[in-house]
């Protein structure tokens, strides 16, 4: 059966009874759209609406089923059966049509979702193989950019993915015919927009990992540029050979801002013992510290080691010792002989004053674990090269042993995290020491004094800082230009085919539903457009957590937006004014 | 039988210097399964009545019905879609689609399934006198009485009642201006359309049943 003939059928009988599609639907209790349908040969009544059907059309039931008025009363049987069985299988056919398109519908749903979720996964895997990409566990114990966190990205991705899955066929499947379209025979203006939506989802990305690498640059800038602290006098003017307070030297070991501390005690010493009135007796400096690094230039590689010994007692109490080349070899030692060393301490009788005294400390015996050359490792203009070297701790263990207060002669150390600057200065503030006061001199020689070599680090974190606030001061603006340049480009591009968007209009596609047909259009090519852009940025420029799937949804949402825009001024065409002969 | 019915129809709009009337009360009637011809010279205000007839606007006074219908109470997206159609002068095909695309397009629109669509279109095309080697060829690979043919075809695919045509043959030598007029009429007498075209072609305004002078905007019916 023709469903043109049947429909024309049914509008005929219709109007021959005086009744409009909406009486007609009314009569029946179908909706208007579905009496419509048929009339226009779209569809087929259900099975059990050909009867009433019939009655309110006022034809037979076989005159319904033939589209025709039949002038012969009855008609053989033979001929009847074959009618319905007709209409039957026409029925059925509809029937199973509306259930294989919603079949259909949902699995291209899924299938949407499904690709879109891959492609957001795929270039995060991207992102984890490029070179220069940030690892997730850095990022994540550094409390990174919010769209960084892995957990967060899947959620938004997930969720956008079936927002765009369910709007794609919401748009595909309500669009009347996408055919008329035919993306792929636009080709050049098919081209120019899809290149325009790379171009611009590479520019954000640039834009946007600009704004990623800086921050990561200021998250890493304490490891790359170490502030120093020293211990000083008030003004500033010693580092070394000055009396830090016991306190003070606690405060350092216990506090957590502080990494990499040196410190040292300078003591005198005299081997084997030392006789009061003969001080040529007492005729070696010795220096306690906790580390070789505290002795500068001179490294672990440089000592010469007894077997199996190495620079880590010095960080305990051990009674072992480093001599210098010039004492090991006038003496006469050998490596691991055991010398014992009378040590004596420096004191001041006014703190006030630097006139410095000296008393004997203990006497101990340490065994040599090595002995180093410091010929050209020690700047003598300042301090004396120690002749032994031996551990801090049991040094100050042996003013605590004997009851006299402990006063260290330099310390020097890294903040372990620079980007907390001024809770380490309360922290210092509060267990007393000063800031340096360069322009009162201090003799009194007592380390009290903080000095901060952060000035390199605070310019440079500043500098960072700016940079990242003024690039995204510009964020605002650079979407709203992304919408600006969709606006244009669509414009442009889209003018010389404002004929067409007239013809639909002429031929009876009312507004909205020719926006919809040009814009799946238009999202086809800048979906494609922002995949290949995001995909081209990640290659060319990395990927800084995830900024390139970022920028691509924000260039297509900004991009579509103006599109749209430009697709609606463009669909207010006068038809008459683009297709009638003037007349 | 009484299908569209005109009655004291204006239309004025508002060009960049003055109001321009257009249409001035204008009322007439047209019948099913007759031709009709308006006439008139350039500026005459024929193409804007036809517009009015298409519904692709409403009158500023007056009412224009579709079997005993007010127009303005449509949706005239649907009118155009299931009732009338247009036929231009200069054809107005999808230049990217073929010949039989180009005629499913409105059988498309109205969700017919795409093979049965391809169907009709067929159907359609030879009746208009086309043959099948036309089917798939574009715009551009035909002549202009092809074009207009296609045209013709698109407008009864609506499957309407009426075809409205802008200067049909204004694109087409004698030959091809002939066979278009004469299709027309046979469409009209024959199918039961009402067939209305704007010309100043005597020669096909003699072909049709009834002739409308439009002078200034006004009408008055001379045959």
């Amino acid at each position: 059966m023709d469903n043109i003939k049947f429909g024309k059928f049914i509008r005929e009988s219709r109007q021959g009874k005086g009744l409009t599609q909406k009486q007609l639907a009314e009569q029946i209790h179908v909706s208007d759209k579905a009496v419509s349908k048929w009339e226009n040969g779209a569809g087929f009544p259900d099975i059990k609406i050909l009867e009433p059907l019939a009655e309110c059309l006022g034809v037979s039931l076989v005159e319904l089923m033939q589209g025709e008025r039949v002038e012969e009363p009855e008609i053989d049987r033979e001929a009847a059966e074959q009618i319905v069985a007709q209409t039957i299988a026409q029925s059925k056919q509809a029937e199973e049509w509306q259930r294989r398109m919603w079949k259909v519908k949902v699995l291209l749903g899924a299938c949407v979702c499904g690709i879109l979720y891959l492609v957001c996964v795929g270039l995060r895997y991207l992102a984890g193989q490029t070179p220069g990409a940030v690892s997730e566990s850095h990022l994540g114990s550094r409390g990174g950019l919010w769209y960084e966190n892995p957990v967060f990205f899947y959620v938004w991705a997930g969720i956008l993915v079936i927002l765009c899955g369910a709007g794609a066929v919401y748009l595909l499947w309500k669009n009347e015919s996408i055919r008329e379209v035919k993306i792929g025979r636009h080709k050049m203006k098919g081209l120019l927009t899809i290149l325009m939506d790379m171009l611009v989802v590479f520019l954000l990305h640039a834009y946007l990992s600009n704004i990623a690498n800086n921050e990561k640059q200021l998250a890493m800038l304490p490891e790359a540029i170490p502030v120093k602290a020293y211990i000083t006098t008030a003004d500033g003017s010693r580092q070394a050979c000055i009396f830090i307070r016991d306190k003070l030297v606690q405060g350092l070991l216990d506090s957590a801002y502080v990494d990499q501390l040196h410190m040292d005690v300078r003591l005198k010493a005299g081997i084997d013992r030392v006789i009061p009135g003969q001080w040529h007796t007492l005729n070696l400096y010795l220096e306690g510290v906790n580390c070789i690094e505290t002795l500068g230039s001179i490294k672990e590689s440089d000592v010469v080691w007894d077997t199996g010994e190495d620079a880590s007692f010095l960080q305990g109490t051990e009674g072992k010792c480093i001599v210098s080349k010039k004492l090991f070899d006038r003496k006469g030692w050998k490596l691991g002989d055991k010398v014992t060393l009378c040590q004596w301490y420096y004191y001041r009788e006014d703190e006030r004053y630097p006139q410095l005294f000296a008393n004997p400390l203990q006497t101990v015996d340490y065994e040599i674990a090595g002995y180093v050359d410091m010929t050209g490792k020690w700047d003598e203009r300042f301090v004396v090269p120690p002749d032994v070297i031996v551990p801090f701790h049991a040094v100050r263990n042996a003013y605590d042993k004997e009851g006299i207060p402990f006063f260290a002669s330099s310390a020097s150390f890294v903040l372990s995290d620079a980007l907390c600057m001024n809770e380490f200065k309360q922290e210092m503030k509060e267990l007393g020491f000063r800031s340096v006061a360069p322009t009162v001199p201090d003799y009194s020689l007592n380390g009290v004094a903080l000095s901060v070599n952060d000035a390199a680090f605070i310019s440079t974190a500043e500098h960072l800082r700016q940079v990242i606030d003024t690039v995204r001061a510009f964020f605002p603006f650079l979407l709203a230009m992304i919408v600006g340049v969709g606006y244009l480009i669509t414009l442009l591009l889209l003018q010389s085919r404002k004929e067409e968007m007239a013809l639909l209009r002429s031929i009876g596609l009312n507004r909205r539903k020719c926006f919809r047909i040009f814009f799946v259009d238009q999202l086809t090519l800048v979906v494609t457009g922002v995949v290949a852009g995001s995909v081209l940025a990640v290659l060319v420029q990395g990927n800084y957590g995830g900024s390139s799937a970022l920028a691509g949804v924000l260039v297509g949402i900004c991009y579509l937006a103006g599109n749209s825009l430009a697709l609606w001024k463009l669909l207010n065409v006068s038809v008459m004014e683009a297709l009638f002969v003037e007349g | 039988m009484e299908l569209l019915r005109a009655e004291h129809v204006s239309y004025s709009y508002q060009s960049k210097y003055q109001k321009v009337e257009a249409v001035k009360d204008v009322s007439c009637v047209f019948e099913k399964g007759k031709f009709y011809a308006i006439v008139g010279e350039s500026g005459s205000g024929k193409s804007t009545f036809l517009s009015l007839l298409a519904g692709l606007d409403l009158p500023c006074e007056g009412t224009i019905y579709v079997d005993g219908e007010p127009l303005s109470a449509m949706d005239r997206d649907a009118y155009r879609l299931n009732r009338a159609a247009v036929v231009y002068q200069a054809f107005h095909l999808f230049p990217l689609l073929t010949a039989q695309e180009n005629v499913m397009l409105p059988l498309e629109f109205k969700k017919m399934r795409k093979k049965e669509a391809a169907r009709q279109a067929q159907m359609l095309l030879q009746r208009v006198g086309l043959e099948s080697r036309i089917f798939r060829q574009f715009p551009k690979m035909m002549s202009g009485g092809e074009q207009q043919r296609v045209a013709i075809a698109r407008a009864v695919a609506s499957g309407g009642e009426i075809i409205l045509a802008d200067e049909p043959t204004g694109n087409l030598d004698s030959g091809n201006e002939k066979n278009v007029v004469a299709l027309l009429k046979e469409l009209a007498h024959e199918d039961g359309y009402a067939v209305i075209v704007i010309t100043h072609n005597q020669r096909v305004a003699d072909e049709t049943d009834h002739v409308f002078r439009m002078k200034d905007g006004s009408m008055e019916q001379i045959r």
